[in-house]
């Protein structure tokens, strides 16, 4: 049963999802990431659905049969982005 | 502003030159004292606290306005400073950075301003010892009241800043990078984001601890005032008879009373006001503190712990609260404005009482005491005039800040969920 779509992504699941990819050297077992993440299973499926048609990670099934998930070039740029513009705010106090 | 004027190979000689320097006041006080109060009486022990305020009021421009000299960089001053910074707060240093110089806080009474100039062949990296608010204030606390304390406490910020530079800072700069670094990765962004919270917050809640305790001793010099309030009134309304060997029991009880009706529902109220306060500071510098030590190790945070992105920007509804009780921070970021406040307070108290004992004694000089009764009121009205000035230009200021600050993360926040809709 595929997720229903997202209209509005929560700022901070989105960046706490690219965090925790960003910080995996190889791709990360879905059922992991979201415990990771500490996201409602629900939830983390319809964000992990945008997130791959937004092309910020990327689905691979394993042999094993086990979805893995890794940030894409454009995933780590977005998540750099979101991280230099808080420390703007930060540093500008 | 005085030039670096030692260099980094005579450090040693330096300090052991400003300990001998500390020494040799303190221990030619000690027979001048002797001699002025053998001797000289009042006019003598004057002479000796002149002395000591002097001497050690040099002391203090020795150990805090003199520049010291770091061997020098390849790299450029910007480019220096901030790698510096960056070292420094992984190494959970808290560093206030501005373009042309870095704070950075050794221990809750010493820090060390370092500074970077381009010079021929490279960067000449200077630095200057420096209290922090809380040093500050115990400094000038203790020049006021006995001026030696003052002299060993800046000996003491002295060493503990020369020990940190020698040991933390120099074997650094060889580390430095040559060339402008390109724009900071994403993990040096993130421990530079937490620990510029860390340090707001940390500020923050030791700002609301040192308005707690100033507001702990108001409460208690306010209570011994009102103890001689209460006395002076009990004495005026029924004199009491010199000749009983009892004569000051009634005047006592009353005063006594003054005091703990005002004292205990004071004390009792400054501490409910102050104590959720704490507790919420203290929670975010733990949680940044701890995000902090989590991005500067190795190791991954544990499952279910918020992302540093959140932290951080969950901190950003604190900020104005940060902001807000650092600028309220009378005495803790203020001290000249609150040395001036306490010396009028004190002045004036003092004259008062003064005046009003004279007062009570008749056939005393009515004209003499009046004139110092009118001088510490005088006194009184301008201590309070100053505070209330003060604390007006403080909410002002802090309104302001705070209102830029609101509007500024509103604004990006609109800005980054825009950006995640249009990727």
């Amino acid at each position: 049963m595929s997720a229903s779509p997202l209209e509005k992504p929560d700022l901070f699941v989105v960046a706490r999802i690219l965090e925790r990819l960003w910080r995996e050297d190889a791709p990360m077992l879905k059922t992991r990431l979201q415990v990771a993440t500490n996201v409602n299973y629900d939830v983390f499926r319809r964000y992990v659905s945008w997130m791959n048609d937004k092309q910020l990670l990327l689905l691979e099934t394993s042999d094993d049969g086990h979805e893995r998930l890794s940030l894409t070039p454009r995933g780590h740029e977005a998540y750099r982005h979101l991280v230099m513009w808080i420390n703007e705010v930060v540093r500008k106090q | 502003m005085m030039s670096s004027w030692v260099f980094w190979t005579e450090r040693k000689t330096i300090l052991k030159a400003y300990i001998a320097g500390t020494l040799v006041v303190l221990l030619s006080a000690v027979p001048l004292w002797l001699f002025a109060y053998s001797e000289t009486g009042f006019l003598g022990s004057l002479a000796v606290r002149g002395f000591w305020w002097i001497s050690c009021f040099v002391l203090l421009i020795l150990y805090f306005l003199a520049w010291f000299g770091l061997p020098r960089v390849e790299s450029s001053p910007g480019a220096s400073l901030r790698a510096l910074a960056h070292m420094m707060r992984v190494m959970k240093y808290s560093v206030d950075e501005a373009p042309k110089w870095i704070d950075i806080r050794v221990d809750k009474l010493t820090q060390v301003k370092v500074r970077a100039r381009g010079a021929a062949g490279g960067t000449r990296i200077e630095y200057q010892v420096g209290a922090t608010p809380v040093g500050a204030t115990f400094i000038v606390v203790m020049f006021l009241i006995f001026p030696p304390a003052s002299a060993i406490a800046s000996l003491f910020i002295f060493g503990s800043a020369f020990r940190f530079v020698d040991t933390k800072v120099a074997p650094r700069l060889a580390g430095l990078p040559a060339v402008v670094s390109a724009p900071m990765d994403v993990k040096a962004t993130l421990i530079d984001s937490l620990s510029e919270g860390h340090r707001l917050a940390q500020e923050a809640s030791e700002s609301v601890k040192s308005n707690y305790e100033d507001l702990i001793i108001i409460i208690l010099v306010s209570g011994i005032a009102f103890f001689f309030g209460g006395f002076l009134a009990a004495w005026w309304l029924q004199p009491p008879d010199m000749a009983s060997s009892d004569w000051s029991r009634v005047p006592v009880a009353v005063g006594a009373m003054a005091m703990l009706a005002f004292t205990l529902p004071s004390l009792w109220r400054a501490r409910s006001r102050h104590k959720k306060a704490i507790g919420r500071f203290e929670r975010s510098v733990s949680l940044l503190g701890g995000a902090l030590a989590s991005e500067t190790s190795s190791l991954q945070p544990p499952d279910g712990f918020p992302s540093s992105f959140e932290i951080i920007a969950g901190a950003w509804d604190e900020v104005p609260s940060w902001l807000a009780a650092r600028r309220r921070a009378g005495m803790f970021r203020h001290p000249s404005i609150w040395t001036a406040i306490v010396v009028f307070a004190y002045s004036g108290f003092l004259l008062l009482v003064a005046g009003i004992a004279e007062l009570l004694y008749p056939g005393i000089d009515y004209q003499t005491a009046g004139v110092i009764v009118a001088l510490g009121s005088v006194m009184v009205v301008s201590t309070m005039l100053l505070y209330f000035r003060w604390s007006r230009d403080q909410k002002l200021e802090s309104e302001r800040i705070v209102g830029d600050w609101r509007r500024r993360v509103e604004i990006l926040r609109s800005e980054m969920e825009k950006y995640l809709q249009g990727l």
